[in-house]
């Protein structure tokens, strides 16, 4: 018995063929009952899943960051298809970032071709992202949306400025949204209600809160996740959809890369903060983690493996522990 | 929480209707207690037996525990809430390094002198390490009395002795029993000694019991039986998810239901999932110090002292630990920064305390005095207030005016963030200033104003 009397709604991402489109299969997240770790694993359906960066475009990384996808770098497709093979990304986020005016203005027609292009080079569920620009998105999103019909994709991101465009396309191509609103629960909802009014049905819906970095806001995004999930759960139906975070945000900190030896090697720094920020709105709620480092995503899967799918984690007696000598 | 009903008070009170409290009559001052309107200790005549059962019942649902004795005392526990939006977690989760007794006296130094330095500054708060676990591996009593004395002469950082061997312990304890350590810890074979050993050098006692929950509050009231009142609790962990969820279960218990055997701070040890032989060994440790750290262990124990593998935890824990309400900002404005000129570079960012004090060090570090004007982004990063139309082109316009920047400098320059780009034309139009799209992250800053000096 959940001590909850609601749920959080289920929304399946990505088709297979007899559903209309070419994926291996479907994720499905949401549907909890309770927050990780408080009440029984029945709470909690579904594991969490990540979905890792790809971007259409060269943009400003740091080196570490950038080194384990260093072959791949101007090749979307091919960098998807790295990080379904190589590190057992659930998902992938394309972000089609090249199409801001303000980096190379590429028009909807060559956005829509990359997303082909890496439909047709991985089989898992999509997320595809936009530049952010408000004015560009909404042209980008409507080519895109069409080329992937049926797919069952998450267009990101839905904002309180171009809400209705985002969720036009969805809605005419099979896809669903991701609605993104600046750590803000109110605001949150808000977006949710503005959604569902023009007739985008929560099941549909995920909720991007803003996941902030270790250290530069990252305990806000923690209570509002938490607020989210937990208003959620006492039966506001605005705050009922399953939530994403960008862990890759964790990168923006300075101590994630700056060069500075006192705080130790950047090679260490970088993958730690990300899995940290990661792994602490997992336990918050969190049900879609877009990530980019092979060392964060291997660490937070296992805390997934262990907390969500109940694979056990070796440990050791603390009397062995004790006689270790360090 | 729990609170007191008007006739728990009243049956407390010494029912002689004396007025000395301000109020006529014994039972009206009991219901004005209750709603929070008067003080119960506006009753100058409580006995010893009322004072005791108030405080337990006043008492935060969870204890708090100190370790250590003076400067460098730990406080852990003392919590009210699940979650920190409910009101604020009020003592942050202590962090131990572990070092073995077996250690050379010279190595013992060494390794305390590291873990002694290992700080850094955040926010105006000096991040740092807060205890130092010894380990018995020696289980010799000599060897660890003198390993205790090494480190209690070289640093004042309170200690947790560890071994369950309780003359190894008593070894200790005769060494630094006086400056409070933790003793870690009693279980089932050994629990009357230690805890006797607790109340004879007044120290806090670990009390350990990885079968389940049940044993455990056996174990708390055979040693509160024995008079032990400070008390830290170690579920085990024979799993990470295992003893995640004690965690939250004995804080549930403690927190909603009031269950007294729960309510003490807890101690995790995220070494005990590192295994040499595993890659990930050092990233992994972290990751599950982080994992407990949000989900209510109130200490953890940690290997390594590597500074990229501690900040990110002391980084975590500044965050989670402070005060919801309070929006860590500074007050808008035109700061100088340096010695500035009429002719200084001018550099508008966010409020938000930790993006000031970033871009000023930075500034400063440039060696360019500048002008930085600061506008009201409600606490939010410059990233963040962008995207959530708190950091606009109006804003900073209204800003130049009513901190009189035109009136501080001669140019009509103005420094925007790079994650501020796309408002530069807008700003222009507004301002008639010309508008520098500056760097995306401040550090290159340094570089960047010596770049544009005239």
């Amino acid at each position: 018995m959940s001590r909850w009397s609601s749920r959080i709604v289920e929304v399946k991402i990505g088709a297979t063929k007899t559903e209309g489109g070419s994926r291996d299969k479907v994720i499905v997240v949401g549907g909890e009952s309770d927050l990780p770790l408080f009440g029984s694993s029945e709470d909690l359906p579904h594991p969490p899943v990540i979905s890792m960066d790809v971007f259409d475009c060269k943009i400003p990384l740091p080196r570490v960051l950038k080194e384990p996808f260093s072959e791949v770098l101007e090749d979307p497709a091919e960098w998807a298809k790295l990080c379904v093979n190589k590190y057992g990304a659930d998902l992938i986020s394309l972000h089609l970032v090249s199409t801001d005016p303000n980096v190379l203005d590429r028009s909807p027609k060559e956005a829509a071709k990359t997303v082909e292009e890496v439909l047709q080079a991985v089989k898992v569920p999509l997320i595809i992202g936009g530049s952010g620009n408000p004015e560009k998105d909404p042209k980008v999103f409507e080519e895109v949306a069409k080329v992937a019909e049926g797919e069952r994709c998450l267009l990101a991101s839905a904002t309180l400025d171009v809400y209705k465009e985002i969720a036009a396309a969805a809605l005419a191509y099979g896809h669903s949204v991701v609605a993104f609103t600046p750590v803000d629960v109110n605001l949150a909802k808000h977006l949710n209600r503005m959604l569902m009014s023009i007739g985008l049905p929560p099941n549909r819906i995920v909720m991007d809160p803003t996941a902030a970095s270790l250290g530069y806001g990252h305990e806000y995004s923690f209570s509002v996740i938490e607020r989210i999930r937990l208003g959620g759960l006492q039966g506001d139906k605005d705050l009922q959809m399953p939530i994403l975070v960008g862990v890759t945000n964790a990168w923006g900190a300075r101590e994630a890369w700056l060069k500075d030896p006192s705080l130790g090697p950047r090679e260490y720094r970088g993958p730690i903060w990300e899995a940290v920020t990661g792994v602490t709105y997992l336990l918050a709620g969190a049900d879609v983690l877009m990530m980019m480092h092979p060392i964060a995503v291997s660490l937070v899967k296992r805390v997934i493996d262990n907390v969500f799918r109940g694979e056990k984690i070796p440990t050791k007696e603390v009397h062995e522990w004790l006689k270790e000598v360090i | 929480m729990r609170t007191l009903t008007p006739m728990q008070i009243y049956m407390l009170l010494p029912k002689t209707n004396c007025g000395e409290c301000g109020f006529p009559t014994c039972l009206s001052f009991a219901f004005n207690v209750a709603s929070g309107k008067a003080n119960i200790f506006a009753c100058p005549y409580l006995s010893e037996e009322a004072k005791r059962k108030l405080s337990e019942a006043l008492a935060p649902p969870i204890r708090l525990v100190t370790i250590g004795v003076g400067e460098a005392t730990v406080k852990v526990g003392g919590e009210k809430v699940m979650h920190r939006h409910e009101d604020k977690f009020y003592n942050p989760t202590a962090m131990a390094f572990a070092v073995s007794d077996t250690l050379g006296d010279e190595e013992l130094k060494e390794q305390v002198k590291t873990i002694e330095n290992t700080r850094f500054e955040r926010l105006e708060e000096v991040l740092k390490t807060d205890l130092i676990a010894l380990k018995g591996t020696s289980e010799d009593p000599e060897r660890f009395a003198q390993a205790a004395k090494v480190i209690v002469e070289n640093t004042s950082l309170p200690l947790i002795l560890c071994s369950f061997n309780s003359e190894v312990i008593e070894s200790g304890l005769k060494i630094c029993g006086s400056k409070r350590p933790l003793i870690y810890a009693a279980n089932k074979d050994n629990l009357e000694v230690m805890a006797e050993l607790a109340v004879k050098y007044k120290c806090p006692l670990t009390i350990r019991e990885p079968k389940n929950l049940d044993a455990l509050a056996e174990l708390v009231k055979k040693a509160k039986d024995v008079g032990v009142e400070d008390i830290i609790l170690d579920v085990g962990f024979k799993d990470l998810k295992e003893t995640l969820r004690k965690l939250v279960t004995i804080r549930r218990l403690a927190i909603e239901e009031g269950t007294r055997e729960y309510g003490y701070p807890t101690i995790a040890f995220p070494s005990l999932a590192v295994f040499k032989s595993d890659s990930l060994a050092d990233f992994w440790e972290v990751t599950v110090a982080a994992s407990l750290l949000v989900r209510y262990a109130s200490i953890v124990v940690l290997n390594g002292t590597k500074p990229w593998r501690i900040l990110p935890l002391l980084v975590l824990r500044q965050g989670i630990f402070r005060d919801p309400r309070i929006h860590p900002r500074v007050k808008p404005g035109l700061y100088a920064i340096g010695s500035v000129s009429e002719n200084s570079p001018c550099l508008v960012t966010s409020n938000y305390a930790l993006t000031y004090f970033t871009v000023k060090s930075d500034i400063e570090a440039s060696k360019v005095p500048s002008y930085l004007l600061v506008i009201d982004t409600e606490g939010l990063s410059v990233a963040s207030s962008v995207a959530g139309g708190k950091f606009t082109a109006e804003k900073i316009a209204e800003a130049i005016k009513e901190y009189k920047v035109e009136e501080k400098v001669k140019h009509r320059t103005i420094i925007i963030p790079g994650l501020a780009a796309r408002i530069s034309g807008k700003l222009e139009e507004l301002t008639n200033w010309k508008v520098i799209v500056g760097p995306r992250d401040s550090s290159e800053l340094r570089t960047f104003l010596r770049k544009i000096l005239p």
